[in-house]
């Protein structure tokens, strides 16, 4: 009843048709060197870059700047350091005390320093959020400029969700003064593989 | 009920808050300018952006039962809403239906257009707004002042004392890193506590049945991740046709509103997680009637990004409270008098037709356009002012004859010279009270024109 | 060529240097100028306070003053660019369409029609360029700020070539001086503090004089500037530009 009602008066109410206007992608390139650009995004939204050869690296440094650290999940393979039992894993609650939250991230966007993840890089949506502490592993040549050609790169996306992360979660709402670590993760460290 | 106009003038009584508040909006405005600049083609995406809106309102029943099947084919169950009643009712039901008292919301200015607080509130729900700056109105018991920082009005000291009075905070002196932690520490246990969790949406794609949730502080996602229950409510007019044309909006909405390339999280709501629940409800509630606002319609294209009122002179010299509207400042201002021409027949005099507004909007809405010719329709449709009406039309017919403009041209100029102040004052008390009036030289152009040229 | 001289009613009655400027100015370029003398408003005050209809008339009594000319020249951005955008109301005759499309604003006629960009002026003065809405985006005489893209101004084209100026850069380049037509009686409190702010930015940076392609802005900004007694002052730009040694 609302249904039909709503979409009649839209029929009657609508403009004449309009063309759908076409994106060139290419046009909005700027050439500028991608990791630089990315690096320098990440950091202006309070995010950290860190540099590693490959996974063992990685460990170590994650081991020696979260050691005291006793309530992590990582979700990237080859870097073993959770301490919690997945499989006790079914809801928010019993992830509240998580302290620490690494995942591989499919690719970053220079322009803004956002890296996409999707369900397949983690088991239970809120664990990037509820962390206390979030580390995004990134590929580096895994960078594209911008968010038109984000979307080239998800055009088969087909999963239940996913979110574009840049930086750590964040307010300006007490007199625009920015806060960094608003509900979300405090910090977010995004460490480039080479 | 006060109009624009009075509130605004309470709202510069005093003088140091208002420069306050107009700075602060000033400083965002400058940061979009900073970050828009930095985008190649920027005024394209604004171009393709109301390209692909205006198309999508020509064909957006169409768009509207694709959204719907897709969503349907996801895993949501869909639900529409003609009004804000119905809206409300909506929503009630299915929390109900999952028996869900304690319900988390993040940002959404359609619930908020449709009073789902209160509403809901009165059913026995308890309902907590979990961004940051909704929270503390929440908490003041007030509107937002603005649709994107709904606390800007809103002093250090005044959020401290609320804090403390309703957080139990200690008194800070307004540190917004103390009062930060402890509003996540309060909401963490809200987000844990609750079994469901509202959200607003952004964009809607009708290709892939997707909704997508901007913010900052994650509230969204931690709302939805920590529940089972998520209802998303959208109106008619957020649809756009594909994913990619997210590539534009996106790249546009977190510049236009808050001067930064993109907000920290950007979320897509596809299907729900594992034994969650995932509703949609799409809202009516005037949109399609102001659809065949030929005038009008273009206001649809809105993104909520607030540029409009960060950079209105006037917006930000009276304050978002000043409108009594749910959405305020430029935008605000053409879209309210859709729903009641009277209660809302100040706001499109609220403005000097600067046409900043128009220039900023990312979706090139013609804002300044629509408020020239709202004042035509409330003219027309109000008679409240007569007096008003009757001078315009003696202004007119003085205008539209050469003989009596002259004659009274002579008489003002002869006025002004002679005549006492006091009279004259009271006629224009609003020009003179703060402007002295021209001075009045000897002789008119005309005169001059006359003696010096015209043979 | 002939030019039609276009005089908004309160230029003509408060400002009359204003007129004889802009008068003089086109002269100077061997332009056969005129100033029909039943002209009488562009029909503003009525239309932007919502009433159009009651300045249909008026609206007509100005093109049956004006079609005659070539072109038609205003020192007021905000009447040229009513005449421009709100004339649609009336039958649009071949002498609707004509003046609609030949009128323009001084500075606009004098840079884009004459194409000429010194006039030999002098102002050895600090001014301030206070940008007047209507003529900057509305008829595009320069790039407003919240646009992207490469900077332009046929105002500061003209100011630059004055000679002794120095041309003061403000805080806020373009941002809107609060007199708005009736908008300055209906929305007193704002109108006035948005005159106050625009007057201490140009005081802040030591201006000596306020300038602009609309009168309408100077005599609000004046009418603040005389009541609290300022140290600064207001001139038209076309009197500037008609300025020699």
């Amino acid at each position: 009843m609302n249904r039909e009602s709503i979409l009649n008066t839209i029929k009657r109410n609508k403009p004449l048709f309009k063309e759908l206007p076409e994106i060139i992608v290419e046009n909005f390139k700027k050439g500028n060197d991608l990791l630089e650009s990315f690096i320098k995004n990440v950091e202006a939204t309070g995010g950290k870059v860190v540099f590693a050869n490959n996974k063992n690296d990685v460990t170590l440094y994650l081991k020696n700047r979260f050691k005291d650290f006793d309530n992590i999940i990582s979700l990237s393979e080859g870097i073993d350091i959770t301490t919690i039992n997945p499989d006790k894993i079914s809801s928010a609650k019993e992830l509240d005390k998580l302290e620490l939250a690494i995942l591989d991230a499919q690719f970053g966007v220079a322009e803004n320093g956002a890296v996409w993840i999707s369900d397949k890089n983690t088991y239970h949506r809120s664990i990037p959020f509820i962390a206390l502490h979030l580390v995004l592993i990134l590929l580096d040549e895994e960078i594209v400029e911008n968010m038109n050609e984000a979307y080239e790169r998800l055009a088969s996306f087909n999963e239940g969700y996913g979110v574009f992360i840049s930086g750590p979660s964040k307010t300006a709402d007490i007199e625009q003064s920015l806060v960094i670590g608003a509900q979300g993760p405090l910090s977010a460290t995004i460490i480039l593989i080479k | 009920m006060i109009d624009h106009p009075q509130a605004a003038k309470i709202f510069n009584e005093d003088v140091e808050r208002v420069n306050w508040h107009d700075k602060s909006l000033w400083v965002v405005r400058q940061k979009r300018d900073k970050v828009a600049s930095e985008v190649k083609g920027w005024e394209t995406l604004r171009s393709l952006a109301s390209g692909i809106k205006a198309h999508t309102l020509s064909n957006l029943d169409e768009y509207l039962i694709q959204f719907e099947n897709q969503a349907i084919k996801n895993g949501a169950k869909v639900h529409w809403a003609e009004n804000a009643e119905e809206h409300n009712k909506i929503v009630f039901e299915i929390l109900n239906e999952h028996n869900a008292k304690n319900v988390v919301k993040s940002k959404s200015m359609l619930t908020e257009e449709c009073g789902l607080n209160h509403y809901l509130e009165k059913k026995g729900i308890d309902i907590v707004d979990t961004d940051l700056g909704e929270r503390i109105v929440q908490l003041a018991k007030e509107p937002p002042s603005h649709i994107v920082m709904p606390a800007i009005h809103k002093k250090r000291e005044e959020i401290d004392e609320l804090f403390h009075q309703h957080l139990n905070t200690e008194l800070s002196g307004g540190d917004e890193v103390y009062l930060t932690r402890e509003a996540r520490k309060h909401l963490r246990q809200k987000f844990l506590d609750a079994d469901g969790a509202i959200t607003g949406v952004n964009f809607a794609v009708a290709e892939t049945g997707t909704i997508v949730v901007c913010t900052n502080e994650g509230n969204a996602d931690m709302g939805v991740h920590s529940t089972k229950l998520h209802i998303a409510c959208m109106g008619i007019e957020k649809i756009i046709p594909s994913q990619k044309h997210l590539g534009i909006f996106l790249r546009l909405l977190a510049r236009s509103a808050t001067g930064q390339p993109i907000t920290s999280y950007s979320s897509h709501f596809r299907s729900p997680q594992k034994g969650n629940k995932f509703h949609i409800i799409i809202v009516d509630n005037g949109r399609s009637k102001h659809l065949g606002r030929p005038d009008f319609r273009s206001s649809l294209h809105c993104i909520r990004c607030g540029a409009c009122m960060n950079t209105c002179p006037v917006y930000r010299r009276s304050g978002g409270h000043s409108y009594n509207a749910t959405i305020p400042g430029p935008i605000g201002s053409i879209v309210s008098p859709g729903f009641d021409l009277n209660k809302y027949s100040s706001l499109p005099f609220a403005s000097s037709l600067c046409g900043s507004c128009a220039d900023i909007c990312p979706v090139k809405i013609d804002i300044h356009d629509q408020l020239y010719k709202w004042r035509q329709v409330l003219t027309e449709k109000i008679h409240k002012n007569r007096f008003k009406s009757f001078v315009m039309f003696i202004a007119g017919f003085i205008f539209a004859r050469p003989s009596t403009y002259r004659l009274s041209g002579k008489l003002a100029n002869i006025s002004l010279r002679f005549l006492p102040k006091s009279i004259i004052d009271n006629l224009i008390k609003g020009w003179t009270r703060e402007r002295m009036l021209p001075e009045v030289p000897q002789s008119s152009f005309e005169g001059w024109y006359k003696k010096n040229r015209k043979t | 060529m002939t030019v039609g001289l276009f005089i908004p009613c309160y230029v003509n009655q408060f400002y009359p240097e204003v007129a004889i400027a802009s008068l003089e100015l086109l002269e100077k370029q061997g332009l056969k100028v005129e100033y029909p003398i039943n002209q009488t408003c562009c029909g503003q005050p009525m239309a932007n306070s919502g009433f159009e209809n009651f300045a249909k008339k008026t609206y007509e009594l100005f093109v049956k003053n004006f079609y005659h000319y070539d072109y038609i020249v205003s020192p007021s951005g905000s009447c040229v660019y009513h005449v421009k955008e709100h004339f649609d109301i009336v039958d649009q005759t071949d002498e609707v369409t004509h003046v609609r499309s030949g009128i323009y604003e001084i500075s606009e006629f004098l840079v884009k029609i004459l194409k000429k960009e010194n006039f030999n002026s002098y102002f050895p003065h600090r001014v301030g360029l206070h940008q007047s809405c209507h003529g900057l985006r509305g008829l595009n005489l320069g790039k407003p700020s919240e646009i992207i893209g490469e900077e332009y101004s046929v105002t500061k084209k003209l100011l630059n070539n004055v000679k002794g100026i120095e041309i003061v850069l403000l805080e806020r380049e373009d941002e809107c001086c609060g007199f708005g037509g009736t908008f300055a009686v209906a929305e007193e409190a704002v109108s006035v503090k948005m005159g106050i702010d625009r007057i201490n930015d140009h005081i802040n940076q030591n201006v000596e004089v306020i300038t602009a392609t609309d009168m309408s802005c100077l005599m609000h900004l004046e009418g603040i500037i005389r009541k609290r007694n300022l140290p600064i002052k207001v001139k038209h730009l076309v009197e500037i530009i008609n300025n020699t040694m």
